[in-house]
């Protein structure tokens, strides 16, 4: 196993570009994380002394003292007090959106909630997927065809039709079962409703790798020694999907995020004032038409959100190359 | 070939039960009903009635009633539109949507196959470059930001289309160009990967060897493999188009069916959400059918396998 990862590891590196999406996406993810006390507390800070929809600056903000009183407030912003009048004037580089609100915490604040939906869509179709394809795979004959028929047939559905449907049934419930705090409902929803969706690749994948496993000398060794079907599954082939399902996973977070987006721009998405990546996108593209520029308000958002994505599309081809060398299906293509 | 149309058709029928039962399970799991909603404040004995009247009051009833009347394609009235039957508001909408969707498909193909084989021939050349580029927009921008910047270019800026609406042969080329390019860069794609496994193989040496030329190799021999899973993509990739073109709708004003749908999902419109479910399945199903009887005419070797 660890020879395996080192092989991989070894073929990684040689990847120029899955290695440059990983380390781009190591340095944004630290940056947003450092903003985080600053983007949790500005995020929702409207200036409207200045004026809405202010063009790009790195002058102060004009309402100064919001900014203080509301970082000193925040959770986690308390202790920054004393970097604050330094990040005060970042807050203008991206520019003001339409309520007088820094573009740029936002983005930061949106970067982190995106991410948390593409990682726990991600998480929930990984285990939905990994569960179907073991359970298919080790089950063999009818159930196996029974399960992977269904797995067709759900490929072929409008999904989409279900995330809406996911999204809008569930909410005011689950709005109850989390004592009435909508904001977070809203975001568990997206998580679950496009979780509950991508976890087929996966299941297929998974059913492959079992098949072939399963056959292999030490899994019948284990079974000729009394081991039980459980105990097969969680130390002889579990520890041998790893290096596929974590490929596979991070090839589900990008479309996650895509898909969050599209939610975002039917208004069924993540609720303001919160933002995501999606949801600042589409209020971008609804605040510009073409014949008034607020060009800050598109560019800054999706050059986040077009970086981020491919930068995760990059590592995550770049490391089905190294675990999986034979499975070409990579964005680049290898050769 | 029969046996396996046969089974196919079988099991498409009950995959449209299945369907229908989750939806219809989905839409009455909701609590409350749709004469509650909304500031119509009415008598109980008005609501009772108004339930009773719409066998809301017995949901087995209702099931197989919506049922019998699905099947003829009548799904009842919209109580969202008043005076407007849910058929009415499909039949108006959804062949938009559709429509949308098959031709962002072709476009889709047209552009992704022939990218995808040269970039897969000439590697490195401008056109395998291009490919790259498409790609990488395709998967790491939302339709909605593409189709944006195509209306900025080429309706406002540069005057060749209209800026939105539907009814003339203009109104439809950037819509449907921006819904085809996501699925444009996953054909290139997956030619483009196919095209380079299959150069490699034993039958594409030996055709150049006996001294055919590159092209009719390419043409004759190697296109056919490297199409197979773009041929068997198609049938996910319709129905994602079919419903992905919600969004590309919302950004060109395109009279479809998308808005329809996630306003009737937000306000209990229990006809039009269950109606329209139905009819895409209904139309995914058969398209997915004929995809895979072109399978198996494409590829001999799977017609024999029936399941």
């Amino acid at each position: 196993m660890v020879w395996v990862s080192r092989r991989a590891w070894r073929r990684f590196r040689g990847d120029r570009l899955g290695f440059a999406g990983g380390v781009s996406l190591g340095l944004i993810g630290v940056t947003m994380i450092l903003l985080l006390p600053f983007s949790t507390s500005w995020f929702n800070v409207q200036d409207l002394h200045g004026a809405v929809r202010a063009n790009p600056t790195i002058a102060m903000p004009t309402s100064y003292d919001v900014y203080s009183v509301s970082l000193s407030e925040s959770l986690l912003g308390s202790r920054f007090v004393g970097f604050g009048s330094m990040m005060h004037s970042v807050a203008g580089v991206f520019g003001f959106d339409d309520l007088g609100r820094s573009v740029f915490f936002r983005v930061g604040l949106g970067w982190v909630i995106s991410m948390m939906i593409g990682a726990g869509a991600a998480v929930m179709a990984t285990v939905i997927g990994v569960g179907w394809g073991t359970v298919s795979g080790l089950a063999g004959g009818a159930i196996d065809q029974l399960m992977m028929r269904i797995v067709d047939i759900l490929y072929g559905l409008p999904y989409v039709l279900f995330v809406v449907l996911l999204r809008v049934v569930l909410a005011d419930p689950m709005t109850d079962w989390l004592g009435g705090r909508s904001q977070l409902a809203g975001v568990v929803l997206v998580v679950l409703a496009i979780g509950s969706v991508s976890w087929l690749t996966m299941a297929r994948v998974v059913r492959g790798q079992v098949l072939s496993l399963k056959t292999q000398g030490f899994v019948e060794a284990a079974s000729a020694n009394g081991a039980g079907s459980v105990r097969i599954m969680v130390r002889h082939i579990f520890p041998n999907v790893v290096g596929v399902v974590i490929v596979y996973a991070s090839l589900i977070v990008p479309q996650a995020i895509l898909q969050e987006s599209f939610l975002s721009f039917l208004g069924i998405g993540i609720q303001s004032p919160l933002p995501s990546l999606g949801t600042l996108a589409s209020d971008g593209v609804n605040a510009v038409n073409a014949f008034v520029g607020f060009w800050w308000l598109i560019v800054f958002p999706c050059g986040m959100l077009f970086t981020t994505l491919l930068a995760m599309n990059f590592l995550g081809d770049g490391l089905r190359d190294a675990f999986d060398p034979r499975g070409k299906c990579g964005m680049v293509g290898s050769g | 070939m029969m046996r396996r149309v046969l089974y196919r058709l079988g099991l498409g029928v009950v995959t449209l039960f299945c369907v229908y039962a989750l939806t219809f399970w989905m839409v009455i799991v909701v609590p409350g009903n749709p004469f509650a909603s909304g500031d119509r404040n009415m008598p109980a004995e008005v609501e009772r009635a108004l339930l009773a009247r719409y066998h809301m009051d017995d949901n087995t009833a209702y099931f197989f009633e919506y049922l019998a009347g699905a099947v003829r394609l009548d799904f009842g009235p919209s109580f969202q539109y008043r005076d407007w039957t849910c058929t009415q508001i499909i039949a108006q909408s959804l062949p938009v949507s559709v429509t949308l969707g098959l031709l962002a498909m072709l476009l889709a193909v047209l552009i992704g196959v022939p990218a995808g084989v040269y970039s897969a021939v000439r590697r490195d050349g401008w056109l395998d470059g291009a490919t790259l580029g498409l790609v990488l927009v395709g998967v790491s921008l939302p339709t909605f930001v593409i189709g944006s910047a195509l209306l900025t270019v080429f309706a406002v800026y540069l005057k060749m289309f209209p800026i939105g609406g539907w009814g003339t042969l203009m109104h439809l080329p950037l819509p449907a160009l921006t819904l085809a390019t996501p699925f444009a860069a996953y054909i290139a794609r997956l030619t483009r990967i196919g095209m380079l496994d299959v150069l490699s193989g034993d039958f594409v040496r030996t055709g150049i060897a006996k001294g055919l030329g590159r092209g009719r190799v390419i043409r004759r021999h190697a296109f056919g493999h490297a199409f197979l899973p773009v041929l068997s993509y198609l049938g996910p990739a319709a129905a994602q188009a079919m419903t992905g073109s919600f969004v590309v709708e919302k950004v060109f004003g395109v009279p479809g069916i998308g808005q329809h749908f996630v306003d009737s999902a937000l306000n209990l419109d229990r006809g039009m959400v269950l109606g329209t479910v139905f009819v895409f399945s209904a139309m995914i199903i058969v398209f997915n059918l004929v995809v895979d009887v072109v399978y198996g005419m494409v590829d001999p070797r799977i017609s024999e396998v029936v399941a």
